[in-house]
């Protein structure tokens, strides 16, 4: 009678090794197959393109919704205040994540306001034909 | 006097914490982590006025929002399909190796076609594809870019 009371404990850990494979395995998937991104500040829905370039980590990244308002990562930003951070840490390369219904205009006047502001390459971000 | 000792258990590792920190991990790269893949369309803006002495001619070409995917193609007030004015930029690449097209969009045009537009003229005529504005009258004013 003692024998099986003593027993059952190892029965159910080893019941859970199977769990635990699988679950590590889960794991690995995600870490591996997945990237992590910043949280930003609009969902958006870039354009579809079909050309392949990998984008660049540690440049500046601007998003743009289409009321024309601007942020990077969490942030919400005014066109003075990019004219300034720009004057104050010029780049010369520029992402910009804007959604796919985004009227032209809008892109020309950040264009506009990137160009004062010494930028030489706007890279407009898209998402791979599927 | 004998004391019997247990037989030693095999050491292992408490699996209900160790499986809490794996769950814990699992949920954590599962809501951090995203699959889409970023590509960019690359626009090379402020050398407007290099591009203008280097590009004695000129197409402008007006995109039109249309029902399609690829927006319409105006040149010189007519409306052109994508092979025809794909045909009318070789003849003209022909005579001149640096001539420059200058794609107009409309105020409302979706950046979708824009991007479609800049991306398929771009395979064909690269550096000599550039992007400006629409003014309210008709002419094409700074900035002025080329991808």
């Amino acid at each position: 009678m003692r024998l099986s009371d003593v027993e059952k404990p190892t029965e159910q850990g080893e019941n859970v090794l199977p769990l635990v494979n699988v679950v590590f395995l889960l794991l690995i998937f995600f870490m591996i197959a997945g990237t992590l991104t910043s949280p930003e500040k609009f969902a958006l829905q870039p354009p579809q393109a079909e050309q392949e370039k990998d984008l660049a980590d540690q440049k500046l990244q601007l998003q743009v919704n289409n009321e024309g308002q601007l942020a990077i990562r969490e942030t919400a930003i005014t066109v003075d205040e990019l004219k300034q951070r720009l004057a104050e840490k010029p780049a010369k390369i520029v992402q910009v994540k804007a959604n796919a219904d985004l009227p032209a205009k809008e892109l020309i006047k950040l264009m506009e306001t990137l160009t004062a502001s010494g930028v030489s390459e706007l890279q407009l971000i898209t998402q791979k034909v599927p | 006097m004998q004391i019997e000792t247990p037989p030693a258990k095999r050491n292992l590792i408490s699996l209900t914490p160790l499986i809490d920190i794996v769950f814990i991990l699992l949920v954590f790269f599962m809501l951090a982590s995203t699959f889409s893949k970023w590509s960019y369309l690359g626009i090379q803006i402020g050398e407007a006025e290099a591009t203008d002495m280097d590009a004695p001619t000129q197409t402008v070409v007006g995109l039109k929002s249309s029902d399609q995917a690829m927006p319409r193609f105006a040149v010189e007030g007519g409306i052109l399909s994508l092979e025809a004015l794909t045909q009318h930029l070789r003849n003209e690449m022909d005579r001149n190796a640096k001539h420059s097209v200058l794609l107009l969009p409309t105020p409302d045009l979706p950046l979708q076609k824009l991007v479609l537009a800049l991306e398929t003229l771009q395979r064909d005529f690269g550096d000599n594809v550039s992007l400006a504005m629409q003014a309210d009258d008709d002419s094409a004013t700074a900035p002025e870019a080329s991808p």
